[in-house]
């Protein structure tokens, strides 16, 4: 049974004068998903968070969400919880109120709904205090609370631990795990701290530039992370067979120009450099592979030429 | 609206005008909205709310909510006569506790024509007040959309309109400012008329100018 697609976007553009901040995006996210964001500071992810948010307009390109372009649903974007840069709080109220003007403007205000929300973001006992005189933790905490007040079935999440200290971010992401395999919420999360990310996400996108680098889920991601021998040789064919037939390797990838990931014996890298020089392989380099997504990403995001 | 700081700030610019007037009650009520205090509060208020609204990132969590961009600002037009009203009401009130003994001065004009005239003008300040929400929407300047404020209740803007204009078209009668200050004291049909066909048609104006503006530039 195909999964339902909370999120299609076709080929979204966005150029601000001759600038161009997304350039053709397509993803797609399915229901049930956790989908990271990962890029470098200006590379698109806010860009096209406001672009599916209805908060910046398409240059081109388009998209879906829940199956439908936005324009013909009138209450799409209720399904949807959005928390983009600042939390967006009025500096003069303070946090039950600043819930309770979006909840009125909503036309959904029940009071035991906002008081769980505000403890199950860690606000219980944040009383009276105006939210100009809270702390940027506190703010992305309220934000997270404010995207959640609808009970969205998609959320959309810029940095949502951004300013939070060790704990909060733990709080945060126990949390989003929760709404995520008990509620069965989508959601679509930008972050820089990869490490934070990986713990999470199901799905990654990775953006260089306005550009969409590579789409993996977490298996593929692990696959190409794992611990392996990487090795150049001058003709991949040759050497393929001599590992399997004299190295008994089994586990290996050929990836493009001559370069192979070894699984099996990656400990005994002398072992196969003998074996392949003997039966003339030249052997370019060797090097042990172990990555993190933050050294795949960097991987990615430095080299010229994309795989 | 009454948890907003400057709903109070403007509020309490109203209290000058209470406090300088003369307190004879009949005369009172029925001259105090033709000052250019009621307006200059109201006007105030929008223009640092629409201001608040979106420099604070607000507006985010509520612009997604309408499909049909209208609506957003047909509220903030309806919004604007409530605020009139609430200052109008808060002054009467004020007016009629402090000058209790003369309350029953009130028949000495028709209470039709003065309810008339406050219509009118809330409907005058509600079409300026989309005017203002149009440039703030265009520049994204609190500063100027305050100047015009300014500038528009003390008749800057008029005056300056009708030396520049008056060589050529006769613009005495059809500029907001003259209408919503100068209304007859009794009801008339052909001047309410004028009046209000000039309020809605710039009430149009104004708003699908604004929808424009939304539709061009992004809110966040």
């Amino acid at each position: 049974m195909m999964a339902e697609n909370i999120l299609e976007v076709y080929e979204l553009t966005k150029m601000y004068n001759h600038f161009t901040a997304l350039d053709h995006i397509s993803i797609t996210i399915e229901k049930g998903a956790v989908y990271g964001l990962i890029g470098q500071n200006g590379a698109g992810k806010s860009t096209l968070m406001k672009l599916i948010s209805d908060l910046a307009h398409p240059s081109s390109g388009s998209f879906k969400l829940f199956g439908h372009a936005p324009n013909d649903d009138p209450y799409v974007y209720r399904r949807v919880g959005v928390l983009i840069e600042n939390s967006g709080l009025y500096p003069s109220l303070n946090a039950f109120d600043n819930m309770k003007m979006k909840s009125l403007a909503m036309g959904c205000f029940n009071r035991a709904k906002i008081l769980n929300l505000l403890a199950l973001c860690g606000l219980k006992d944040c009383g009276s205090k105006l939210t100009k005189n809270f702390s940027m933790g506190m703010k992305q905490r309220l934000g997270i609370a404010m995207a959640l007040l609808n009970d969205p079935e998609f959320l959309i999440l810029d940095e949502p631990t951004n300013g939070l200290d060790p704990q909060g971010i733990l709080e945060i992401r126990n949390l989003l795990i929760k709404l995520n395999r008990e509620q069965g919420l989508t959601l679509l999360i930008s972050s820089h701290i990869l490490e934070e990310l990986s713990k999470i996400a199901t799905h990654y996108a990775i953006i260089k530039n306005g550009r969409l680098v590579e789409c993996l889920t977490s298996d593929e991601l692990f696959e190409k992370c794992k611990d392996c021998l990487e090795i150049h040789v001058d003709d991949s064919s040759k050497a393929v067979l001599c590992l399997e037939q004299q190295c008994g390797v089994i586990n290996y990838n050929v990836l493009a120009k001559n370069v192979i990931h070894i699984y099996d014996h990656y400990d005994k890298p002398e072992i196969i450099v003998k074996e392949l020089v003997m039966r003339d392989v030249l052997v370019y380099n060797i090097t042990m592979n172990k990555l993190s997504l933050e050294d795949y990403y960097l991987k990615k995001c430095g080299d010229e030429d994309v795989d | 609206m009454v948890r907003q700081k400057s709903f109070y700030v403007c509020t309490a610019m109203l209290l000058i005008l209470f406090n300088t007037s003369n307190h004879a009650m009949n005369n009172f009520l029925y001259y105090f909205p033709k000052a250019l205090l009621l307006p200059f509060s109201v006007l105030l208020f929008m223009a640092l709310f629409i201001n608040e609204e979106i420099t604070s990132g607000f507006i985010k969590h509520i612009y997604p909510l309408y499909q049909k961009k209208w609506q957003m600002l047909a509220e903030r037009f309806l919004f604007t006569c409530v605020v009139y009203l609430s200052m109008w009401l808060f002054v009467v009130i004020i007016a009629l506790v402090l000058g209790v003994l003369n309350i029953f001065t009130i028949s000495a004009f028709s209470v039709f024509d003065y309810l008339a005239y406050i219509v009118m003008q809330m409907l005058v300040i509600a079409s300026v007040s989309s005017f203002v929400t149009m440039l703030y929407m265009l520049t994204r300047s609190h500063v100027i959309t305050v100047l015009y404020v300014i500038g528009y209740s003390f008749s800057i803007f008029y005056a300056l309109h009708m030396y520049l204009s008056d060589a050529f078209i006769s613009y005495y009668e059809y500029t907001l400012y003259h209408i919503g200050i100068t209304l007859p004291e009794t009801f008339d049909m052909l001047t309410y008329g004028k009046s209000l066909l000039i309020i809605i048609t710039s009430a149009f104006l104004y708003n699908g100018i604004t929808l424009l503006i939304l539709k061009k530039r992004d809110i966040a």
